[in-house]
């Protein structure tokens, strides 16, 4: 039976913590990266105990066990926010990669501009003329 | 996962947890730099390892009911690790 209001979430039958619930999330690699789930995992590592399993049996599920450290007031609002994270982490993902190309030739515009490659014609006397510029 | 654990004729308990770890996730090259840091709190040995996965036992040195919190620090830390070295 699910002790939180998270219909996603399920109680983990690991004997993680004797004072705390442990639960468990299964995530679906075709809809979220394990890049993201890693991650979104490593946001929350101060705030509970995450253990992260691949599924043997099916390899496009992932689980992610939750269990409370000291910090922790309610692990329920931490899955709540770990799961809005992992959609945020995912879609920024995507982003990023739909972007990737536009951002690299922006970056090398600038970095093009600034001659930061080839010094000696920024840094050189003008006497020296290293463009012909004078001719 | 699982805990374990036995009372001694002294009266003194002892609680285990073993610990199935995948190693795409988890390499166990960086175990033994992360139990270094762990060391003074709990003892580790690797019990089993296979192609995909391998199996460590921990146990906390000091009271035993500390063991779930060592071992759940011990994990995030091994999993920080992992992340920050696939990612740097």
């Amino acid at each position: 039976m699910n002790k939180t209001n998270l219909p996603w979430v399920k109680n983990a039958d690991l004997s993680w913590s004797r004072s705390g619930e442990t639960f468990a999330l299964s995530i679906d690699t075709t809809v979220y990266s394990l890049d993201a789930v890693l991650k979104t995992c490593y946001l929350f590592l101060d705030e509970c105990y995450l253990f992260v399993e691949p599924n043997m049996e099916d390899s496009s599920q992932i689980t992610v066990y939750f269990s409370p450290s000291n910090q922790i007031n309610k692990l329920e609002e931490v899955i709540g926010e770990f799961s809005n994270r992992l959609l945020w982490q995912e879609v920024r993902q995507k982003v990023a990669a739909e972007t990737q190309v536009i951002r690299e030739v922006i970056v090398a515009q600038a970095l093009a501009e600034g001659n930061i490659l080839d010094q000696t014609i920024t840094e050189a006397d003008y006497n020296a003329d290293p463009l012909r510029i004078a001719e | 996962m699982k805990f374990s654990g036995f009372r001694h004729l002294s009266g003194k308990r002892y609680c285990f947890v073993n610990i199935n770890l995948n190693s795409s996730i988890y390499p166990i090259e960086h175990i033994q730099l992360i139990a270094e840091e762990f060391c003074n709190k709990l003892s580790l040995q690797i019990i089993e390892v296979k192609a995909t996965a391998y199996t460590i036992e921990l146990q906390a040195k000091g009271q035993d009911f500390e063991t779930a919190k060592i071992a759940g620090s011990f994990l995030n830390r091994l999993l920080e690790k992992s992340i920050t070295e696939k990612f740097e």
